[in-house]
Parts: structure tokens; sequence; C-alpha cells
């Protein structure tokens, strides 16, 4: 019966399809030719006719369809062969009517989705063939799967694409493979949810959980289809097997849904989407960017292609890898030891070294010394947000790139400056823009990635965060004061009493002033509801928790610790004068001359003349700022052994980008004006206030270029400890002491564990510091003869005392008068000597421990966990470490648990009992691998939430074609295309 | 954009203006511009400890060690002990500011706590052939220099370094003679053991080569120096610690004898140097002696016997370059004794009054007048006109040690021992607090050139 030709045949068409003169010629040719044939499917094309969609389908053992087709595939011919495939589309295909007719047709249970695929697997059970042919070519609109066609009625689409993918393997697998089948599905369906739940479509995930419990939870209908289908079937499973996608199929599905969404990512970025592509180097952003590229390298000739240090920066860590593995680690080797949670900076720079063939310095490198262009293009995107005029958008951009800030933050080796010179003209807008928009119309995400942003730039200067968080405070008063009738907090600021004609005039322009100016929607703001504004200034705080979490334990150890949120190790030069700080001139090496920033100034007080309202705003964060930079400029950061002045650079960032804020919104369309009215004096002074504007960019540039970026940063600093006493200390595993002697003033002073010169991430780390130490290096450099100091290096496991500088003659004679050192060497330049004996069992009375023998030395042990035998003594004894005491310390000796305590006032200490035995000596590491977890957490989280909420713009041609399923993302499969 | 009126407008600029000027006027006067920065006040913290090593006496002398501390509250304590180890002994407690210990066993170090430790002196007094006056000093390993030493076998001088460290010490000694630098072999890499003494004979450094300076090098570890030798025996060579371009040589006694001045330039150039002599109330550059060559690595004696006629003298030199200088005394047995630049007396010093000899003090003020004070010793008080130079018989009223101070000045003063012997003595105020430095936490300082070398 089966090689019979058939009389009667079944063409299934569907009216999103269109097949061209000659398919069904072809259909038949082939079905003539392959008598066993029972199905004939033509290749389906998109609408457009360009793109493969499906060549024969099948599916895998979790339901995902497989097209047998790269996504947006072109059609060259490369499929054209004829398949046995498991199955064929409805759409165009051709069907023997007598198998039909046995068989039952497609499957009525099944409501659009996946019938075809049962079908065919029915087809091969029944003994018959499904075959493809690629001459019959059909186009396909797939309307139902691309959300054109209406199925609501039907029930959620998902569902039912789900739904259609589960019971073909359901219905037709054999019995002994349904446990692991199910099994499977379940496990399947569980991690589609959660992807689902991550997209933020809980919904679908719902859906997803309903189609399989669906099937699953009423049985009785999928019995039924089992049992009329064995009644046809005269084949075996593992005929059919060899037909079933493999998972090789999933990840080329996978891959392509990823490059998709990387396909979709510049053309939401592009900034000006009637540009003509290729044409880049007749953009002036580009000039722009090329320029500050070209002044940055000739400005820091000296400095490029090294790792650089210096100021307050500390070299780079070594390799990528280390400084991850320090980010992650729960006890830090630096200074004393330290648990004080690494800082997000780091895994940055990690991440970023890994980006740089794993070498951090390079990232450092570009974050310090690229911050001038990077720097100018993100006050390019930002001015752009504010001002029409691309020329204003432009000297905005050169202004803010070349002001004292980025040069000084170069010179000073400020990486929270460089980093809030790139980030902050970004930050600030988004900032204003989530604040005064309301997000129930334009997206949460955009809360979100303004945190995640804001979480970037803070984890180097915390210091942005708190002026993010000012500024929210400022414009939620603006806000509040819009929302009021009348009068508004900006003009109560302003005018103090708030009384008078001046001060309502203000305040009536007050209201919404921002909104206006930033986000651009004219005077609709000014009608937003209260609770609009609200749930705007809701978004605001959004993005400022999310920041704040984001850098959780870290952003919460600075509450307590002023000085890092300050911006790290204080700097020996006094800041600017108050006018220069005004100025926005933070002082310092490095910076141009302040009066340069003059005719910003004037140009931003001429902004209150054309746009009071937002001139007045931006004027009111500028004072702020300039509070800010007072108070900061004449802030000792004076610690137990450290002082310095605090660097003010970050407020008088605030003070250039509101400054220039103001004159830009000020100048914006004047030329437009100008050339609208008559001429007189406006048209006189013009050229003069565009040509004092010109003289701050050029001005700044050739002064820059003129010195330099010198200053403290240099590059390729040398350890200051000689190669030999590095080796030999990272041999025996003690710490090394060093002292850089001047000749007059204070002695620095700093701890190398096992040799080690401390890198860009110690400077927080060691900031657990201990007095005592301090107070006995004193001693010993002012050679008073005391006999405790050595003791107390002893104590802190210092091995070598190293002293350079040119002091160290001198304070190389008093050290002498130390008893129990031991002077090693030394010339005029250097010095070394060395401390006796560390770490280990103290008895009653003793100052020093006597050190734990193991394996005939002395046991350093410098890592985490280590054991060894401790002999029987004395009751009252102490095992000591010499790191600095932390809860997550423990050891056990013969199995019981000891108690800790503090030895010296810092190190951590076990009551150790007169019985001796094995030791186990442990750090715990679950409390940080907790915080981590909850990092990486909170960060997928918000990476999902960042999202752009908006549906992404279908990227396909032609209307009808939908190669993509815009709500689809890398988790869901390429669903049927109905 | 809207119109809107132009008045209030300029109005609020004008207000912003006056808000920014207020704002820099008030920064400004809040917080001044350039203020000093911030810099910790030198402060003095006193001693906790001191450490001193006097040298073994002389073979066939009999010694008696002195130790003095000024320390005004008492407490502490002071323990001698040999320098190889053994049994130690409380020389100073219980605020006891004077000791002595009769022939004490070879090299010994003097040990000093708490308050004892404070203006710490200890001073060895050996009699044989002759009177040896050793003052013990601390250990260290910065260089040392000896001018004037004598390479003759019969001087029969020797360099005796002392270790008081648990570890060995290296040392290098360098020698050089009116002709220039002495290629010494023997004195390259030597090993001074722990806890030990090692003594070098000038002569095998040397041999037969007369004024010599020598320059001991400590590569590891700390030593204590002592020159000690003489044709007469028992002679005491101070050792200096660097060359300087003014010095002072104080201390010339009166009486017969030849007196001359030795000075050694270590440095690369030549130097020229000016003798300014101040001799009773007169000061005077003595003629021939108003520019003096000395040769790089040269060395040079310029008599002086003349000029200073057998008065109490002190000479002044200035040199272009720095240099060493150490001023020689005959006495009248032909002792010799020296003088090493002098160091003014700041505070209270004790000057040691041994049994059985005269003793005297030679003291000069140079600029302003001076006062000198003295506590258990005749006379009370010694008055200096400006520019003057006095020598005082002094009687002790017991103990053995006198305690000296000055009002006004600066002074200079040495002390001569005579009567069965003749030795002189440069005075120098033992410390008793140092300068505290302030000590500051930086990451940084682990990098060269990272840290600022300037406060």
């Amino acid at each position: 019966e089966r090689s019979h030709p058939a009389d009667s045949w079944i063409w299934v068409l569907h009216d999103d399809c269109v097949t061209q003169p000659d398919t069904l010629t072809e259909l038949l040719r082939l079905a003539a030719q392959r008598p066993q044939a029972a199905v004939v499917g033509p290749k389906l094309r998109s609408w457009n006719g360009r793109y493969l969609l499906e060549v024969g389908a099948s599916t895998d053992r979790t339901g995902r369809r497989d097209s047998g087709t790269e996504r947006r595939e072109l059609d060259q011919g490369q499929r054209d062969v004829v398949r046995e495939v498991l199955a064929v589309s409805s759409a165009g295909c051709l069907i023997r009517r007598d198998v039909w007719d046995r068989l039952g047709g497609y499957d009525p249970s099944m409501r659009l989705f996946g019938e075809d695929i049962d079908f065919g697997w029915r087809v091969w059970r029944a003994g018959w063939q499904v075959l493809v042919a690629p001459a019959a070519v059909a186009r396909h609109a797939a309307a139902a799967s691309s959300g054109r066609r209406d199925t609501a009625e039907l029930g959620p689409q998902r569902r039912l694409i789900r739904h259609g993918a589960l019971f073909p393997l359901l219905a037709n697998v054999p019995g002994w493979l349904l446990p692991v089948l199910i099994a499977r599905l379940a496990l399947s369906t569980l991690l589609r949810m959660s992807g689902l739940v991550l997209a933020r479509q809980p919904r679908a995930a719902g859906q997803e959980a309903r189609a399989l419990g669906g099937l699953l939870g009423g049985p009785r209908s999928l019995l039924l289809a089992r049992r009329s289908r064995s009644r046809t079937a005269v084949e075996r499973y593992r005929m059919i097997r060899g037909l079933l996608a493999g998972p090789g199929a999933r990840l080329r599905s996978y891959r392509d849904a990823l490059s998709v969404l990387v396909s979709l990512l510049p053309t939401r970025s592009a900034p000006e989407p009637g540009q003509p592509a290729g044409r880049y180097r007749h953009r002036p952003a580009v000039l722009l960017f090329a320029a500050l590229v070209s002044i940055t390298l000739l400005a820091e000739r000296g400095l490029l292609g090294a790792s650089v240090g210096g100021g307050q920066l500390l070299p780079a860590p070594a390799a990528a890898g280390a400084s991850w593995s320090t980010y992650l680690a729960a006890f830090h080797d630096v200074g004393l030891g330290s648990s004080f949670p690494a800082p997000p900076a780091l895994a940055v720079l990690s991440v970023l070294g890994w980006l740089m063939a794993g070498k951090p310095w390079v990232a450092i490198d570009l974050l310090l010394l690229a911050s001038v262009p990077l720097g100018g293009l993100s006050a390019y995107l930002a001015a752009r947000r504010l001002v029409r005029s691309r020329a204003l958008a432009y000297w905005a951009a050169a202004s803010w790139a070349l002001a004292p800030g980025a040069p000084g933050a170069i010179s000073g080796g400020r990486l929270d400056g460089a980093v809030a010179v790139i980030g902050l003209p970004v930050v600030a807008v988004g900032l204003v823009r989530v604040t005064t928009t309301d997000p129930a119309r334009h997206g949460w995400w955009r809360a979100f990635a303004l945190g995640l942003g804001l979480a970037l730039v803070a984890a180097f200067a915390p210091l942005v965060w708190i002026v993010a968080a000012l500024s929210w405070v400022l414009l939620g008063a603006n806000a509040i004061a819009g929302a009021g009738a009348g009068r508004g907090a900006v003009a109560d600021a302003i005018a103090g009493a708030g009384r008078g004609a001046v001060a309502d005039a203000i305040a009536g322009a007050g209201r919404g002033a921002v909104a206006n100016a930033i986000a651009g929607e004219g005077g609709r703001a000014g009608q937003r509801s209260a609770k609009e504004r609200f749930r705007g200034l809701a978004a605001g705080a959004t993005a400022l928790v999310t920041a704040f979490a984001l850098l959780l334990p870290w952003s919460w150890q600075l509450l307590s610790h002023s000085g890092l949120v300050l911006g790290g190790l204080p700097s020996s030069t006094p800041p600017a004068s108050s006018l220069s700080l005004l100025l926005a001139d933070p002082g310092g090496p490095g910076t141009p001359p302040a009066w340069l920033f003059v005719p910003v100034v004037g140009l931003a007080l001429l902004g209150i003349l054309r746009r009071p309202a937002e001139a007045i705003t931006a004027w009111l964060f500028a004072l702020v700022g300039y509070a800010g930079a007072l108070v900061l400029a004449h802030t000792h950061a004076a610690g137990a052994f450290n002082r310095g002045f605090v660097w003010p650079g970050i407020a008088e960032l605030v003070i250039a980008a509101a400054l220039l804020a103001a004159a830009i919104i000020g100048a914006d369309g004047i030329g437009g004006r100008l050339a609208g009215s008559a001429f007189g004096w406006r048209q006189l002074l013009f050229p003069l206030f565009a040509t004092a504007a010109v003289v701050v960019p050029v001005g700044y540039a050739i002064a820059w270029l003129i010195t330099g970026a010198v200053g403290p940063l240099q590059p390729a600093p040398a350890p200051a400890t000689p190669a030999f006493l590095a080796a030999e200390a990272s041999t025996s595993g003690g710490r090394v002491l060093d002292l850089s002697v001047p000749m007059t003033g204070a002695v620095r002073y700093a701890l190398l564990p096992r040799g080690r010169a401390p890198t860009f991430d110690s400077e927080q780390l060691s900031s657990a510091r201990d007095p005592a130490l301090g107070r006995a290096i004193a001693e010993l450099v002012s050679g008073t003869g005391s006999s405790t100091a050595p003791i107390s290096l002893g104590q802190a496991d210092i091995e070598y005392l190293h002293l350079s500088g040119p002091g160290t003659a001198a304070a190389d004679s008093r050290l002498a008068a130390a008893p129990g050192l031991v002077r090693l060497s030394g010339t005029g330049s250097w010095a070394l000597a060395r401390v006796p004996v560390p770490l280990g069992v103290l008895s009653p009375g003793a100052s020093l421990p006597l050190p734990l023998q193991h394996g005939g030395g002395f046991l350093r042990p410098g890592h985490l966990d280590w054991a060894c035998r401790v002999p029987a003594g004395t009751s009252g004894r102490l095992l000591v470490l010499a790191d600095s005491a932390s809860a997550g310390w423990h050891a056990q000796l013969a199995g019981r648990t000891l108690t800790p305590v503090t030895a010296y006032g810092w190190a951590q200490a076990f009551r150790l009992p007169a019985t001796g035995g094995h030791l186990l000596v442990s750090y715990a590491t679950t409390r940080r691998a907790v915080e981590l977890s909850g990092q990486l957490l909170l960060l997928l989280v918000c990476l999902v939430l960042a999202r752009p909420g908006s549906k992404l713009a279908a990227t396909a041609d032609a209307p009808g074609s939908a190669s993509t399923d815009p709500s689809d993302n890398a988790s869901t499969d390429p669903s049927d295309k109905k | 954009m809207i119109e809107r009126p132009r008045g209030w407008a300029a109005l609020a600029m004008l207000l912003m203006l006056a808000i920014v000027a207020g704002g820099v006027i008030a920064g400004g006067r809040a917080y001044p511009p350039g203020r000093p920065p911030l810099v910790v006040p030198a402060r003095r913290v006193a001693l906790a400890g001191a450490q001193l090593i006097c040298p073994g006496r002389p073979a066939g002398t009999t010694a008696t060690l002195m130790v003095a501390s000024t320390a005004a509250g008492g407490g502490g304590s002071a323990l001698v002990s040999p320098l190889a180890g053994g049994a130690a002994r409380l020389l100073l407690a219980d605020g006891k500011r004077v000791g002595t210990l009769l022939d004490p066993p070879g090299p010994v170090v003097i040990q000093a706590r708490g308050a004892a430790a404070q203006g710490l002196a200890a001073l060895e007094v050996a009699r044989g052939s002759g009177l040896t006056v050793v003052s013990c000093g601390p250990a260290t390993g910065n260089p040392r220099y000896f001018v004037g030493a004598s390479g003759m076998i019969s001087a029969a001088e020797r360099l005796e370094l002392d270790n008081p460290d648990a570890t060995p010490a290296l040392v290098d000694i360098a020698a050089w003679a009116p002709t220039g630098s002495i290629p010494a072999a023997a004195g390259l890499g030597l090993t001074v053991p722990a806890r030990g003494s090692l003594t070098v004979p000038v002569a095998s450094l040397a041999p037969d080569l007369a004024p010599l300076s020598l320059l001991v090098k400590v590569r590891v570890g700390r030593v204590a120096t002592a020159l000690v030798g003489g044709s007469q025996g028992g002679e005491f060579l101070p050792a200096q610690p660097g060359p300087l371009r003014r010095l002072l040589i104080a201390g010339f006694p009166s009486g017969g004898g030849a007196r001359s001045l030795v000075v050694a330039n270590p440095g690369a150039r030549s130097a020229t140097l000016r003798v300014r002599v101040l001799l009773g109330s007169r000061q005077f550059v003595p003629s021939g002696l108003q520019a003096v060559g000395v040769g790089p690595g040269g060395l040079t004696s310029i008599d002086l016997t003349g000029v200073l006629a057998g008065l109490p003298a002190a000479v002044e030199l200035s040199s272009d370059q720095p240099v060493l200088a150490v001023g020689r005394a005959r006495g009248a047995g032909g002792q010799t004794a020296w003088l090493p630049p002098a160091g003014k007396v700041s505070g209270s010093t004790p000057v040691a009054l041994p049994a059985r000899t005269a003793t005297a003090l030679i003291a000069t003020a140079p600029g302003a007048a001076a006062e000198l004070h003295l506590a258990d010793a005749e006379p009370a008080s010694v008055a200096l006109p400006p520019g003057s130079t006095v020598e005082v018989a002094l009687s002790g009223s017991g103990g053995g040690e006198a305690f000296l101070s000055a009002t006004g000045g600066p002074v200079y003063v040495a002390v001569k021992f005579s009567k069965a012997g003749f030795a002189l003595l440069a005075l120098l105020t033992p410390a008793s607090s140092v300068l505290a430095r302030s000590v500051e936490s930086d990451p940084a300082a682990a990098y060269q050139s990272l840290t600022p070398t300037k406060a």
C-alpha cells in the first residue's frame, strides 16, 4: 500500500503565507519521486523573501523547536537539499490524503502551535516519511508568533506555544522514556521560569508553569492521545530518535539570540540617527575626541607606557588575577592584616585588567591618563541633553575636560577625581532626568541604570554618591516647590525671606525649571501632577539606594571611615585659595591658571538674564559645591599617624559642571535670536563673549601642553625595598617595615607583608592602624633607646627594618640606640636592621612569644589556614598571631576550640591550655562568601532591571517578515513561525 | 522660549554676583589662604635607655670606671657587665647619680634604663707609667674618623673595636698619610666577633707612617671604637664623626710643651683653611695661617707652640671644604694629649675628678659672655668675658664627680688632668633627651621618590 502512488493530496496553506507559481509542481514532483513520503514541505522564507525561515522542523528533548536554519540566515541555496525531517511547517505543506485520513489529521487539541511537529512524528511512527523539498518555496509572515495575529481568545500566547512544544513530546515518546522526559521537562521549565522572572516577566513564567502543569495535571487527554497514536504506530522510537534535534541546535539558538541582542545595542545608543554611517571623520564630535586625545598624548608625554604611581595613587597590582583574589579574600595580608572589605573599585579594575590582557595597570592608566578625552566625551553626551546647539556642547565638553579638575587629578594621581571627571556629567544628567520625569511613563529601568552607573563611579569616588544625594535633595526641594502653588524653595533659598516681587518671580520661574531645561519637555513639566513628581523623586531615591546597596558591605564601612570617603591618602599640598576654589581650581600640582575660568563664571551670570530659572538652579548647585569645596579644602585628615589635606577636587568638579551648564543653557539659541533681531549693541557684544568663551578651553589646553602632566605622578615608581630584601622576606614570611626618612619633617612608614610593596588596594585595606606600632617607630627613629620599641616591632612580626631617604644616616645612628635591634648593613642612603623573632606562644609575664617550631624552623604561617604541634607548657599561655584581631579567626587544639582574646591591644590571640597537641588555625570565609554572593545576585538583578524596558524595535526590514520575536530574550526559544 | 520681564532677571544676576563675592570674601576670611602646613611642633622626649662601651684598660695599669648620670629626678638603673657576657653589677640605682668600679674586667658594657639613661657619661681613668683618660662611647654603625694616629712601631697605637651585639660585625678600616691614601688591605673585611672585641695595631695598617688619619666604616652591625697607645703609652685619641667646614678646638692648656694642630682633608678637593686663635682675651689670625692648603686625601700638621706661648687657648678653623682636625698638646712629662673638635656645654655635664690627680677646666666663650656653674666642686662659678679663654683649677668636694652647667655662652670646655701624667678631655654634654620625630603611616613610603622629602 505504501509504495502505491497517492491519488489524492491535501495542500495546507495559511492566510499569512504566499507560494510561488511552481511551488505545488515542485512539491508534487518530489512526492512522485519518493513514494514513501506522506508529507512534503516547501522551503519557507521570510516575508521579504531574503531570509530562510524554516527548512523542515524538529524538536529537541526539551521541546525547543529547531527550524534547521540560523536566525536571519540569508537564503543563498545553501540548504537546498532534499532531506528527511521530523516534520515540516503546516504552511504550504503537501499531505497524502489517505495518510491524513488514517492518522486523523492535525490534533485539534493543539491550537496554532506545535501540531505540525506532532503530525510529522505520527507520520514517521506510522511508517511513512516526511521530506522537505527546497525547490518549492513559500513566504511566511509568521503572524501568530510575532504577535500580529490576535490569538487572545485562544489563551495566553506563551502558554499556547509551550503547550504546543511539550505535547508532541509527551504524546509520542515511548512509555519507558516518559519518567525521564517529565523530569527533564520539569527542570527545563524551572530554568526557563527563573530566567523569565529575572527578565521581569513573571506572567510569562506563570504561563510556562501552567503549560506543563496543565499537561501533567490533567493526564486524561494525554493518555487518550498516547493510546490513539500507538494504534497507528508501526515504527520503533529508535528509528525516529535520529530525527530529533540534539543539544548543538540549542547552543546555536542561544548564540543566535545573543547575537541579535548585541546587534540591537548600537541602534539604541546611536545619538544621531540622521547621520549616515561611515562618515565619522566629518563629525565634529569625533574631531573633538581626537583633539582631546592628541592634547592628552602630548601633555602626558612623560607618563605613557608604564604603570604610573605617585601622589595619591599607589601602583597597580601585578596581575588581574591577583587583584581579583584580593577582592574575594576575607582577610587581607596588608599592613597588620585587615578584615576590611576590599573596595569594589578593585573588582572593576580586575575586570578591566582582564580586558587589558590581564594587566590592571593598563586599566588604571587608561582611567587616569585618558580621563581628559573620556571626560570630554561624557560631557558632550550630557551637554547634548541640555542644549540644542552642538557648538555649545563641544565648547562645554572641551572646557570640562581641560578644566583644572582632570589635569589636577592626573598630576596628583587621583583616580577618584579622574573617574569622577568621566562619570559625573552622565550621572548628573541621568539623575536630573530620572528625578524630574515620571518613571511610570519612561520606565523604571532608567533608575536602575543610573544606580549601576552611580555605583561604578562611587566605587572609585564615594564622594560622588554624596554629591548625588545632595543633588537629589535639591531637586526634591525644587519639585516640591513646583508642586506647591506660588513660592518655591529655590526662591526662598535665594531671596532669604522669600518676600517681594523678585523672589516671587524667581519662584514662579523656578517651578519645574530643571525639568524644563534638562528633560527638554517644554512647558509640560510645569503641569506635571504631584504624583508624577513624587514618582520621579522615588526613582531618584531608587538609584541612590541601588548604588549604595551594590557597593555593600564596603559602602557601609565607609560610614565609619570618613577619611576614605574624602579620597584616601591625604595630600601634603595645601589646597587653593578661596577665590581659586570658586574658579573650579582644586589647587595642587598640574592645574592650569585658575583665572581662565573667569569667562565661564561671566557667561553663567549672563545665563541668568536669558534663562533665569534654569541658570539660578545651576548656580545653586555651584554654590553648594563651593561651600563643599571650602569645607573640604580646609579639612585635615588627621588620623593617629597620618595627616594631610583633603582634596577638594570633587566639589570643584560640581562647580565646573554647574557653571558650564548655566553658561550653555543661557547661550543656547542665542545665534538665532541675534540673527532675528535688528542690529544693535547685542550684535556688537556677541563676538566679545564668543572670544572670551573660546579662550577657556584653548587657554586650558595651551597651559596644560606647556607645563605637561607634571606632579607627583610618575611612570614606573620603583619599590624602595631592595630586591634581595623582598626575596628574603618572601621566603622567611616576615614583614618588612619601610621607613622613608626626610632630613626634617615626618618619617613615613609602610608595612610590607612578605616584602610585597603595597599596591592600589592596600591604601584602603590598611586603614586599620595600630597606634602602638606608630609610637614604637617614632621612638626608634628618634633614638630614645627604648627597650620596648623593638619588642613592639617583634610583636607585629616585623622582621626587617629598611630605611631610605636623605635622613637615613642620622636615623641609622639613632636606631643603634635601640637594644635588641640587629643592624645588618647600610650606606648613607639606606640602612637595614633585623628585629628578633615574633609570633608564637606567649608565656605569662613575657613580652615576646616563643616561636612555634615547624619542621626544624620557625613557623611563620602567613596564610589563613595552618596547622602545627604545640608543646605542653604552663597554664595561662597565649597563642599569638601577628595579625590584627578579627571575629573570623578560629583555633582548635586537639579538637577543642580555643577562646579568642586580643593581645597587645590589636593582635589576634587564643588562650592555650597547659596541655599540648595538634593546633589548627583557620579564618572563616563564610561571611565574605555570603557578602560576595549577595553582591553578585544584586548586580545580576540590577542588570536585568536596568535593561531598557521598552519593546526593542524589530530589526527586520519588512512589516511581515518578523524574523525575531521582540519579547524574546536569550533564554526563550525561537518559537513557531505561525 | 517665553519672554520674561528683564528687570528682575538682571536683579537676580546682581544678587548672585553679590552672593558669590560675599562667599569668596567670607571664605577667604574664614579660611585664609597660605596657612602654614601641618607640622607637628618639635618636642623633646627623655631618653629611656642608653648604652656605653668602655674599652679595655691598657695592660699593666690600674683603672677606675666612673659613671655619672645627670638625671635630676633619679630613678632607673645602670648596669655594668663584661662585653663577653657575665655577671652584671649595678652601678647606678635609686637616684644615685655617680658610681665607680675599680679595675673593670676588660671591655665593659654600661646599660642604663629609665632616668639613669638621661645624661649618662662614663670615663675610664687608668694609671700605669702615665695617665690614660678614656671616655666611653656608644656602639654605632656610623663611620668614625681618627686624625693624628701613628703607624710607628714605637708608638704602639692600637684600635680597639668592641661589638656589644649578638651578631658579628663587619668593619673596614681605611688609612691616609700626608702623602695620600694608603692601600691597607689589612683593614678590609675585619670581623668583630659577637659580644667581643678586635684589636688592630695601627702599625699593621700603615707601617712606619705618621701622622695618619683613619676611617672606620661599619658594614654590618655596630661597634664602639677607641684608639689608645702612644710612645709614652696610654694616650687616648678620640674619634670624630665626620668632616666639617667650621671647627673649634678648645682646651689648649697652659704650660710648656709643644702645641700643634693636625688637619686632614678626606674629600676629593683641595681645602683652604684659615686658623684663628683665641688666646686669653685676644683673638687673632697668626701670620702664615691665613690660608693653609690641604690637598685631597691629605694631612698636615700646623705647629702652634710659639703662637700659643704656653697660655690657655682655643683655635677656630674655617675651611672651604669639610675637614677633620685635632689639637695636640704635650705635657711636662712628655705625654701627648689630644683634643677633638669641641661640642658646646648645653646642659648639666659631669666632670670627673679622679683621686690623686689635679683637675683643671679650660673654658672658652668665643662669642657672648658666659658663666660656668659647678656643683660638688670648687670654685662654684667661673665668669667668662666675651671672647675669652680661661683655665681654672678644680677641687672636688668628694664623690669623684662634679656637675657643670653654663649660662650665656656658648661655652666650650676641656678638662686637663695632670700630676702623675697628662691627659686632656674635651667635655661633651651627654644627651638626656632626644628630639622626637613625628611618624606617619603612608603606604607610598614603600616606593622610592613617592614620598615627599620635606614636611
